[in-house]
């Protein structure tokens, strides 16, 4: 049988530094930006065509497509018209990003574990996602 | 102190890249607390060579239109990710590759990726039962 080494979680005082410097507005836009690239994500998957086949249909050039599901796409609402345009859903149906179907693909919700450094973000969620950090050898002592 | 590879990102790029490394950090807290590690935050990264033997492991955070900072990591699933280190990427270059302080950063973070594949497939590394977390322990050595 395996001997495995208690795991270790340490506190990033240098990510903590950073992340208190991130306005709580800044944040809600990053979170919007980031649930409304999941949801066209999720959207286009549901037309069951591949991200290429679907730029193609739309004669868009595949990376603009991947820019709007990478999470970094300051959108405009004439954007997302034309997103949900494409997609054959109304606009409000695009930004539903907290309805209860999405709160189940989501379903990953949680303190933001982080390996090594062990930075431990509150969530109102049950459910972890571990972002870890090298150094390897520690992470994975457990 | 010791230093994770994502922390020494931060320290080395935080003066001259502060809005970029804000940026990631946000992106990185939410991936945690809203969205988990979904495919399409990242974009695949790694030679070709490595994405034969291992697949599909070796990511970067796609980078925003004005950013010119990229950071690596193995994304394991869409509940774990490691974060590497990364570095600054010019615009003038096309690939990893043509820059020798990024190609350091990503043959590092494969050759993590490669032990950590490895040893999964051994079975000295395994998942827990949620799958979130990775247990075992892990040994080093490199990849050829």
């Amino acid at each position: 049988m395996n001997k495995s080494n208690k795991a270790r979680i340490i506190d990033s005082p240098i990510l903590d530094e950073i992340l208190n410097e991130i306005s709580p507005l800044e944040m809600e836009r990053t979170k919007n930006r980031m649930q409304i690239s999941a949801r066209i994500d999720d959207l286009i998957k549901s037309t069951g065509e591949s991200k290429t086949n679907f730029a193609k249909k739309h004669k868009k050039k595949p990376s603009e497509i991947s820019r709007w599901v990478s999470g970094t796409q300051n959108f405009t609402i004439d954007v997302l018209t034309e997103i949900s345009f494409l997609l054959g859903v109304e606009l409000s149906e695009l930004l539903q990003c907290d309805s209860k179907e999405k709160k189940e693909l989501i379903g990953y919700q949680a303190p933001l574990v982080i390996g090594n450094i062990g930075a431990s973000f509150p969530s109102p969620f049950n459910r972890a996602v571990s972002v870890y950090t090298g150094n390897m050898e520690d992470i994975l002592s457990n | 102190m010791e230093l994770s590879l994502f922390d020494t990102f931060i320290l080395e790029h935080r003066d001259s890249f502060k809005d970029e490394i804000k940026e990631i950090s946000s992106r990185i807290s939410q991936i945690g607390k809203t969205t988990g590690a979904r495919e399409n935050f990242f974009k695949p990264e790694g030679d070709s060579k490595f994405r034969n033997r291992y697949g599909d492991l070796i990511y970067a955070l796609y980078d925003t239109k004005k950013s010119k900072l990229r950071l690596y990591c193995i994304r394991l699933s869409n509940v774990v990710v490691i974060l590497g280190g990364g570095g600054h990427k010019p615009k003038s270059i096309q690939k990893w590759q043509d820059d020798e302080k990024l190609s350091e950063k990503v043959n590092e973070i494969m050759r993590y990726a490669s032990c950590i594949s490895k040893q999964i497939d051994e079975g000295d590394l395994y998942w827990s039962e949620d799958k979130c977390k990775l247990r075992g322990n892990f040994r080093k050595f490199d990849y050829e």
